[in-house]
């Protein structure tokens, strides 16, 4: 019995060592096992469709050939993901999807890190913020709004408190003089589409991928915050916040960062791949119809960009009295 | 059972009492034109949870030792109790330092063999099997990344 | 008529052979995540999501949406066989089911679960087909306030839920709805309770303490309860055709509430940002209400588990109604399900149903055809799923175990969520030991973060007046409601009482 109970156990240890015998890995190339894409939104969230477009597109033309796999960790504004990628020291297997919260997170929750301690790979695009109401709105024009606003407090309505959508009314406030406007936060942006559509509040800075669902049947977008207009077919008459008096200018960056200290090749490798994909047909129609506007940048510029970025956003936190 | 009620019941209450800390920092108060500050809902949940657990914690000392049942069914059911949440301890705390595979490999041999008195065959082939299942179905199948060992993580190791 | 021909075309997209072959694809792949605890439909959906870019887009909703069917049917059986929720919507199938399958009548319970499930989807398509556009603008008109008078209603539903001393009722409640307010505050952006660590930022998720209470806490009774010399052997449940003729003959005597449930939880479905969740819940709590037995409640009612099935499965249909109407998303599966529409180079909106007809009615009749295809491969599963049970307990509990851990890692992918279902299992055991009721600890869980933000955007909306919910239409008849089933109790108290000191006194 005895013997036998001796003879199984070791039988028990033969699987076990198999593992550490085979189990090492050796050394090859860029990729040799799939890519995690860390995203700061639960499935269905904002960023999240954005991920997932993009891993569509790699499915599809193949850029890299281990898979791309979506990992969610919502939750803390970004906070909660950043961390966990920022953990991952070295992991060249490792990506973060970032939108502004990644910028303002950091600042306004004092976290101990910043975006100066992940690895740029690439931005992709600037996303717009158009100011939206809903179809039969009395507001017919932003200069319309903005007079409005200067008699009574209007009630808007955008993703969480103290990000970006609350950062673009406030400015308007303080640009345009206003009353303060009555902020209602909302879970996700899709929430918010759907409180304008269904005139619980009066205004929303969603962006086109969001709310242009719903353009013109149910919303209409006074203004946008950029620079030129947008270049939707159907959105051309849309001023920009210069032409209506709002001289600000605000967008959503669509970023891509890794976990510090990776190999350059697994770095050369994530940027290889996302320039290939910034020059996919699908992307290119998908950005001309949601109005994103195409920029690639990566490595230092992308660094400089993000400095500027945060410059921006301490400037108008500071002003609202977030941070000191 | 007594002495349990009673520690249950200050337990809840010391965690009231956090909660309340807590909810002084955030401010419980109801701002004009804003409704309640962070910290309102929170602070008289808590209020309501301290009120009931100190009635609570007062039944049971209040209550006769005579009639009182013990907490565990016997002696015996007391330390399978405590053997099962060892064994989800070790389980956690593996998962968390080396990944799931490796606590799949410790936890199943010693919980079908300590605790189910299996054959050492039958511990084999269900560590085996249940390995097996759980990374072709999870990482090949669904290509769902469970949580691996840090030797994973710098490319060296295959779980 | 036009409606009965444009149907008739979704059957012939439906019925296509690659249609078919993804569906039974989508449905059995659904089944599998549904039964792991914590990968949900909405997960499901997620992952296969960039594959489909390889077929046309009607194959490809068809397919999404068959998994997310088979995540509804799916999420039943470990309630039922293990008091783990594999699904968050089926959290509220344990109060019943689980007593059921301890009693030796799992089989029973799935049948009639599965049964449920298939009225459930039917009820909904129906509605689909007859009234999408008009309800969907409807449900358009419920805010911020209209949406707290509901979390309303279906909490007062739940007064009488714990049976037990009411004070341990209302700390346990007290206690689901704190843990929900760990994390960031939506309102102020403050982080609340979460004492400095950027892990609990994120909050508690319900899925990872509702598999640790009732998954690890179980296990852990079960194991002590194997040393009791006062139970008696352990039934072993016989299951064939019997279970099926009783599922359906249940089905048969609640019909009338397995059908309101269906329309209640449709609507609640369709309802923006609720799902299938809060709809399951409310179904349970109106059966209960509403039952002339309410004491067969939580100790394995065959009711308590036909009408939260049947109202969350409808529910799970609704919330794909103002995606495919307006294009917006009802729950968190029809977001991923509108992210999908983007990637097959459609525009979701109000003019999807005009423009893409044979996407919109392909997906419709796919509705009727996974329903019932669903069903079938169900009840043939029966009989091997209620085996289950006889496995060894040294090698089944293992198992439990590892699925609980692995399920509540996978929700949101953090560590944080490994150490809740460890601590809270063992929470859940001392809790369930003392007699501290578990079912408004998952109720409160599950809708209270809900519920507060509900409370507090309305708030804000009307300029912190609590009148706000007062002076819309349609919250004031739900509060007024909501505020009444909340009295109903506390009335009949007094009843009960001054009957009792009518009958001393004579």
């Amino acid at each position: 019995m005895k013997v036998l109970r001796t003879r199984l156990f070791i039988l028990l240890l033969v699987p076990i060592a198999c593992v550490f015998l085979f189990g090492q890995v050796a050394e090859a190339a860029w990729p040799t096992r799939p890519v995690e894409f860390t995203i700061s939104a639960g499935a269905g969230g904002g960023a999240d469709k954005y991920a997932r477009f993009l891993i569509g597109l790699n499915v599809k033309g193949k850029y890299i050939s281990e898979a791309i796999i979506p990992v969610n960790k919502p939750g803390g504004a970004g906070a909660v993901a950043m961390q966990a990628v920022l953990g991952q020291k070295g992991n060249g297997y490792q990506m973060l999807i970032t939108l502004n919260s990644f910028i303002t997170t950091p600042l306004f929750q004092n976290l101990p890190f910043t975006f100066r301690d992940f690895t740029p790979i690439a931005l992709l695009a600037l996303d717009n913020f158009p100011l939206w109401v809903y179809k039969d709105s009395p507001y017919k024009t932003a200069a319309d709004f903005i007079a409005a606003a200067k008699e009574k407090s209007i009630q808007v309505g955008g993703t969480g408190s103290k990000q970006e959508d609350e950062i673009v009314f406030r400015a308007i406030e303080k640009i345009a003089g206003t009353k303060p406007f009555k902020y209602v936060p909302f879970k996700g942006g899709g929430d918010v589409a759907k409180a304008l559509v269904g005139k619980h509040i009066e205004a929303s800075v969603n962006q086109v991928s969001e709310a242009g669902g719903f353009f013109p049947e149910f919303v209409r977008p006074l203004c946008v915050f950029q620079d030129e207009r947008l270049a939707i077919p159907g959105y051309e008459d849309v001023p920009t916040g210069k032409e209506v008096g709002l001289d600000f200018s605000y967008e959503m960056m669509r970023a891509i960062f890794a976990p510090p200290g990776i190999s350059k090749e697994a770095q050369d490798g994530l940027v290889g791949l996302f320039q290939k994909i910034s020059e996919d047909a699908d992307w290119k129609a998908f950005a001309e119809k949601t109005g994103l506007k195409r920029t690639f940048l990566t490595g230092d510029a992308l660094m400089k960009f993000a400095e500027d970025y945060e410059k921006k956003h301490i400037d108008i936190m500071k002003s609202q009295g977030w941070i000191k | 059972m007594r002495k349990g009620e009673m520690i249950v019941a200050a337990l809840f209450m010391v965690v009231s009492l956090i909660v309340i800390w807590e909810c002084f920092r955030l401010g419980f108060g109801w701002e004009p034109q804003q409704g309640p500050q962070a910290g309102m809902v929170p602070f008289y949940l808590a209020l309501l949870m301290l009120g009931c657990s100190a009635f609570l914690f007062y039944l049971g000392w209040r209550r006769e030792k005579k009639e009182d049942d013990n907490f565990f069914i016997n002696k015996e059911g007391m330390m399978e109790a405590g053997r099962i949440a060892l064994m989800t301890l070790i389980f956690s705390v593996i998962v968390v330092y080396a990944g799931v595979y490796f606590a799949m490999l410790i936890f199943s041999p010693i919980f079908v063999r300590w605790l189910g008195k299996h054959s050492w065959t039958a511990v084999i082939a269900f560590t085996v099997i249940i390995t097996l299942t759980v990374y072709f179905g999870m990482e090949v199948g669904l290509k769902i990344p469970l949580p691996r060992s840090p030797l994973y993580m710098q490319g060296k190791f295959i779980i | 008529m036009e409606t009965i021909g444009h149907l008739m075309m979704g059957f012939g997209v439906a019925f296509q052979p690659l249609s078919l072959l993804m569906m039974v694809l989508g449905l059995l792949l659904g089944l599998a995540v549904g039964v792991l605890p914590g990968l949900g439909g909405t997960a499901g959906v997620a992952l296969l999501l960039p594959l489909t870019v390889l077929v046309p887009p009607e194959v490809a909703i068809i397919f999404l949406a068959a998994i997310y069917w088979g995540a509804l049917y799916g999420g039943v059986i470990t309630s039922v066989l293990f008091a783990i929720p594999g699904e968050p919507w089926s959290v509220a199938l344990i109060f019943d089911g689980y007593p059921m399958a301890k009693q030796g009548k799992s089989g029973l319970a799935l049948s009639a679960a599965f049964i449920a499930s298939f009225v459930g989807i039917v009820v909904a398509a129906l509605i689909f087909v007859a009234a999408a556009m008009p309800l969907a603008l409807f449900a358009l008109k419920f805010g911020p306030p209209e949406m707290f008078a509901i979390m309303l209603l279906a909490f007062s539903t739940f007064v009488g839920l714990g049976t037990g001393q009411p004070s341990k009722t209302l700390v346990s409640t007290a206690f689901g709805l704190l843990l929900t307010a760990v994390g960031l505050d939506l309102v102020t952006g403050q982080p609340r309770l979460t004492f400095g660590q950027i892990s609990w930022l994120s909050g508690y998720h319900f899925v990872p303490i509702t598999i640790g209470m009732f998954g690890i806490g179980e296990i852990m009774i079960d194991g002590e309860d194997r040393f009791n010399t006062e139970i008696k052997e352990v039934i072993h449940a016989k299951v064939g055709i019997k279970d099926m003729k009783e599922g359906l003959k249940a089905i048969w005597a609640f019909f009338p509430q397995t059908v309101l449930a269906s329309l209640m939880g449709f609507f609640v479905g369709v309802l923006p940002g609720t799902g299938a969740t809060p709809a399951s819940f409310l179904g349970y709590g109106l059966a209960k209400q509403y039952s002339k037995h309410p004491e067969r409640y939580g100790h394995g009612a065959i009711e308590g588990v036909i009408a939260p099935q049947a109202a969350a499965n409808s529910a799970g249909t609704g919330s794909l109604l103002p995606m495919v109407s307006l294009g917006i998303p009802g729950s968190p599966t029809a977001a991923v399900l509108l992210a999908g529409l983007y990637m097959w180079g459609l525009w979701p909106g109000p003019r999807l149903f005009t423009e893409q007809p044979v996407f919109v009615w392909g997906l419709i009749a796919s509705l009727f055809l996974s329903g019932t295809v669903c069903l079938i491969i169900c009840m043939v599963g029966v009989p091997a799923l209620a085996a289950i049970m006889r496995v060894p307990w040294g090698m089944l509990t293992p198992t439990i175990i590892i699925a609980c851990f692995i399920g509540s890692f996978v929700m949101r992918n953090i560590m944080f969520d490994v150490w809740c279902t460890l601590i809270f299992g063992w929470i859940g055991y001392v809790m369930k030991k003392l007699k501290y009721p578990l079912a408004p600890l998952a109720v409160a869980l599950v809708l209270g973060d809900m519920t507060e933000r509900f409370f507090r955007q309305s708030l804000i909306m009307g300029d912190g007046n609590p009148m706000v919910f007062f002076d819309r239409p349609i919250s004031k008849w739900f509060m007024i409601v909501a505020i009444l089933l909340f009295a109903f109790p506390v009335f009949q108290l007094v009843k009960a009482k001054v009957k009792a000191g009518k009958a001393q006194a004579a």
